[in-house]
């Protein structure tokens, strides 16, 4: 009987720790760890005592390093040499950042599913695919090549991912970030490897897009005239980054002819690789000179429009050898500071946006899909077995085919076949962009910077530069194919050799300009050039308000100061409202309007196109807009379930100004024929209608929280992300803060003998939900404060707040 | 008095154990003290036999102390910023009501206390099995 009793309570015992061992159903983690305050989420609650000034000893050190943990969180770490420094860089990122370091990384790779539980396993594997039919891997391998050929670049990458391996080797399972406890899995190694993935996935965000197959579906669908009325090359009013009637400094090659028998593919593609639209992608920067700056000096200012997730994607660093003193935003996942300044320079980027990413037909042989037809030849193709983890359940596979234009991806067309497509894209050819930035980081002055940028081919930037003696510059570098006109809008043929692209745009052709005329240069994603460029480029959405905006206000006054740049990044003027607006109100019938109509419309009359928190009439003009738009577009373009790109909001907004009629303000699927001020009636009736469902009482449309500006945790766990910051502004205007994007680090630096910087970005420097320092910014960031950036002289300067220090020794 | 001795034992040795093996080493430690309670008339280490359900009841508070005070010293020393995350998410509350971080407390105690309580009375038991065959 005894025996029994002891059987049953062991049984109930092994069951019970086989639960809370066990990870089942909805629960993610082992709960028994997970639960254990000396093993689970408990040792992730940060408090004041975790840190302190201590001394740490490294077999891989060469030197001491010592580093300054500032009291927001920020480390000034001094070295002696470049190894050191990117060692000790490695091993601090990794400390506040390790799992987003590596989330990052598994998501470029396409290797979600390697950890995610199986609820959420099918989702991310439709992403993770696309990661490797877009040979990511594949081009990271590339760059690694390239790498190992620089010495320096490699010295970096090597030590920085011995710093981060350092710390990783530190960690017991109690010490994981959170994450890994939650989604029950362990950090694996890093290597340099990882960190040009992490190149590869900016380029993957900033330069993947394109519109090859809408636009040849929609040239079949609709002809060339309607077509260029949809998809303009040029703008109403364009204002592009080199101002206008530049003289070029080189001799330019001469145009490459375009093939004469070519006419865009006459096949019809019906399923879309589902490529994720990241609309409101975009940033600024410019630079004023001396001569219009009350200190004399230039002024500097750089804010990229990137996703808002937490951990943020920038990492606040100062770094400081015998050879460099920088400081600025980092990425986790990659040495030297991506965007920021050093005693001499300062420096920031924004996007190109130009299209280097174009589809080929391929015609294979036969259904093996081992060969394919090029310049008359059967050349070879290679099978590339992708595998696909799937966390404990079977392994999932793909093949991919890879030609020499690029990995094939399959595409059906109108009749079900499915039509092979080659992916020829800038960020597979090797290339060494990391060391971009580590000779920014060294920089003195303008031939240094332009010294450091010539190599950065993709994804290609508007690189803005300032120096202490005096110049400011702005380069569009990249590498870009020499094209034909018209070369890559549509579906190209992958079996002609003059379809290829063949020949490259030099690097001191592209669109350059020091020390302009007007005393700045500046960038916000729009045009590089006027039509004097003689080098075919096409854009996949190129801006067309934010340049116009800027440029006026940076032109408005003769004397420009720090603070004027901050309220320049903070500004919510929208330039499309202002466009638009006057138009909508002279169509609509005020007539049939209620009294409440009445009063919102003279409210519009007299707005001052502000996209402030608290203003009111921003919600209901976005809705407006957009029935506006869908009166236009929506019956066309749903029609048929064929992949078309909508035009961009400045052609719909230039068309409604330019022409009273057009075929597509009729309403195919109506007997009558609609027009213009039909449309702009009716769309401004649904959009009260909307707007009164949202709120009764037009006083509290408030933008902010109509708008919902939210910044989610890169797993999309919920009670990590922050919901609902109230943030003004909006995409094409100055403040980008849209929904899910805005600026993700704001930079204003001012030159002169003593540099004077400041900057901020939603987020915080600790990736640890369990820290008060993990979105410690937002508030700040959301109000449109700056921090006063600690430029530390050395690692005595006493000027800031040190929360701790440490000493890094050699044993 | 023997009792709170068995209660500080098993608390005292969940807590070296938990530096070194994972968290179900407190298990073990639990299994080890509940059979040396079952030997405990020899030796006088304990004086009286104590039932099955005493042992339970012993390692139940032991770790359900030793967890529950860990947990609530921390989260005291990190301003609930976590705990309160962590209550969102298993407690599918948003937002989670200010008493929260308690609950979460209460669950950590309460499933420590269930590892001690079962693991105790599973050891008690077999010495009580083995002492009478």
């Amino acid at each position: 009987m005894r025996w029994v009793k002891f059987l049953l309570s062991l049984v109930l015992t092994g069951g019970l720790l086989f639960v809370l061992q066990k990870p089942m159903g909805p629960v993610t983690f082992s709960a028994g760890h997970f639960l254990s305050p000396f093993h689970g989420f408990w040792q992730n609650a940060a408090s004041d005592n975790d840190h302190h000034t201590e001394t740490l000893s490294f077999p891989d050190l060469s030197a001491e390093v010592e580093v300054v943990m500032d009291d927001r969180g920020v480390p000034h770490i001094f070295a002696e040499n470049d190894a050191d420094l990117a060692f000790v860089q490695g091993y601090v990122t990794a400390r506040d950042r390790l799992w987003q370091m590596e989330f990052q990384v598994f998501a470029a790779s396409g290797r979600l599913t390697e950890f995610l539980p199986a609820a959420s396993q099918e989702a991310a594997l439709g992403f993770c695919k696309q990661m490797r039919r877009l040979g990511m891997v594949f081009a990271a391998e590339r760059a690694w090549q390239e790498i190992q050929e620089d010495k320096e670049t490699r010295l970096w990458l090597e030590s920085y991912a011995d710093g981060v391996n350092t710390y990783i080797r530190s960690l017991k399972p109690a010490d994981y970030p959170l994450e890994y406890k939650l989604l029950n899995y362990a950090p694996e190694e890093w290597s340099p490897l990882k960190s040009c993935l992490l190149m590869k996935y900016l380029a993957y965000d900033l330069a993947s897009r394109y519109n090859d197959i809408e636009y040849t579906n929609a040239l079949q669908k609709w002809g060339k005239g309607v077509f260029d009325i949809l998809y303009p090359t040029r703008f109403l009013e364009d204002d592009p980054i080199i101002p206008a009637r530049t003289r070029p400094d080189y001799q330019p090659i001469p145009p490459v002819q375009a093939p004469v028998e070519y006419s865009p593919d006459s096949m019809l593609i019906t399923a879309n690789y589902p490529f994720r639209e990241m609309d409101n992608l975009g940033s600024n920067n410019w630079a004023v000179s001396g001569s219009k700056t009350a200190t004399g000096s230039p002024i500097l200012a750089n804010d990229p429009h990137l996703g808002l997730n937490l951990p943020a994607i920038w990492y606040e660093v100062q770094l400081q050898n015998p050879e460099l003193n920088s400081y600025g935003a980092s990425l986790p996942g990659a040495p030297a500071v991506i965007l920021g300044f050093n005693d001499s320079i300062a420096w920031g980027s924004t996007n190109a946006g130009r299209d280097v990413l174009d589809l080929y037909k391929i015609t294979f042989r036969d259904e093996s899909k081992k060969e394919y037809l090029f310049d008359g030849q059967w050349m070879k193709a290679e099978d590339r077995i992708e595998v696909f983890g799937m966390n404990g359940n079977e392994d999932r596979y793909d093949t991919v085919i890879y030609t020499h234009i690029g990995p094939v991806i399959f595409q059906e067309n109108a009749t079900g076949e499915k039509t092979p497509l080659a992916i020829r894209w800038m960020a597979h050819e090797p290339s060494n962009e990391a060391r971009t930035f580590i000779k920014l980081n060294k920089a003195q002055n303008y031939e240094d910077y332009l010294d450091a940028i010539k190599t950065f081919q993709c994804p290609a930037q508007n690189f803005v530069f300032a120096s202490a003696s005096g110049d400011i510059a702005i380069w569009q570098q990249g590498k870009f194919p020499h094209l034909w006109e018209g070369q890559g809008r549509f579906i190209l043929d992958g079996s002609k050799k003059e379809h290829m692209w063949n020949t490259y745009i030099p690097h001191n052709h592209n669109p350059h300009v020091l020390n302009p005329q007007r005393g700045f240069v500046s960038s916000a994603n729009q045009h590089p050039t006027d039509d004097r460029y003689t080098y075919p480029y096409y854009g996949v959405r190129f801006e067309a308000y934010r340049n116009r905006r800027l440029n006026d206000l940076l032109g408005s006054k003769d004397t420009l100061t720090v603070q004027d740049m901050k309220d320049f990044q903070m500004d919510n003027y929208s330039v499309l409202a202002s466009d638009l607006l006057p138009v909508l109100l002279q169509d609509l019938d005020t007539t049939s309007l209620s009294a409440d109509q009445m009063s919102l419309v003279r409210e519009l009359r007299s707005w001052d196109y502000m996209y402030d928190i608290e203003a009111t009439l921003p919600a209901f003009f976005e809705i407006w807009k957009n029935e506006v738009s869908s009166g236009i577009w929506d019956d066309e373009f749903e029609a048929e379930e064929l992949p078309l790109k909508r035009p961009l909001k400045q052609v719909t907004s230039g068309i409604l100004r330019t022409l009273p009629e057009f075929s597509f303000y009729d309403n195919i699927s109506t007997p009558e024929l609609e027009t213009k001020a039909m449309i702009i009636n009716s769309a401004f009736q649904s959009a009260y209608d909307k707007m009164k469902e949202y709120n009764e009482d037009p006083s509290k449309w408030n933008w902010a929280e109509w708008k919902g500006t939210s910044i989610e945790h890169l797993a999309r766990i919920s009670p990590f992300s922050r919901m609902d910051v109230p943030a003004g502004g909006y995409s094409s205007i100055l403040n980008a803060t849209s929904r899910r994007a805005g600026p993700s680090w704001r930079m204003v630096v001012s030159l002169g003998e003593e540099i004077e910087a400041y900057g901020i970005y939603p987020g915080g420097q600790s990736g640890n939900p369990g820290d008060p320092g993990y979105d410690s910014f937002i508030d700040d960031w959301a109000k449109g404060e700056y921090y006063k950036l600690w430029f530390m002289k050395n690692a005595e300067d006493s000027r800031g707040e040190r929360k701790f220090t440490q000493t890094f020794t050699k044993n | 008095m023997r009792f709170l001795v068995r209660i500080i034992l098993i608390a005292g040795l969940a807590y070296l154990v938990s530096r070194y093996l994972p968290w179900w080493g407190t298990a073990i430690v639990g299994f080890a003290v509940g059979f040396l309670m079952s030997q405990g008339k020899k030796k006088r280490l304990f004086a009286r036999k104590p039932k099955p359900s005493f042992s339970f009841i012993a390692g139940f508070l032991a770790v359900a102390l030793l967890w529950g005070l860990m947990a609530w010293w921390m989260d005291s020393q990190n301003g609930s910023q976590l705990s309160m995350r962590i209550a969102e998410l298993l407690l599918q509350q948003s937002p989670p009501p200010p008493s929260a971080s308690l609950q979460i407390v209460g669950i950590t105690a309460l499933i420590g206390g269930l590892v001690g309580g079962f693991s105790t009375m599973t050891g008690n038991l077999l010495g009580e099995a083995i002492k009478s065959s």
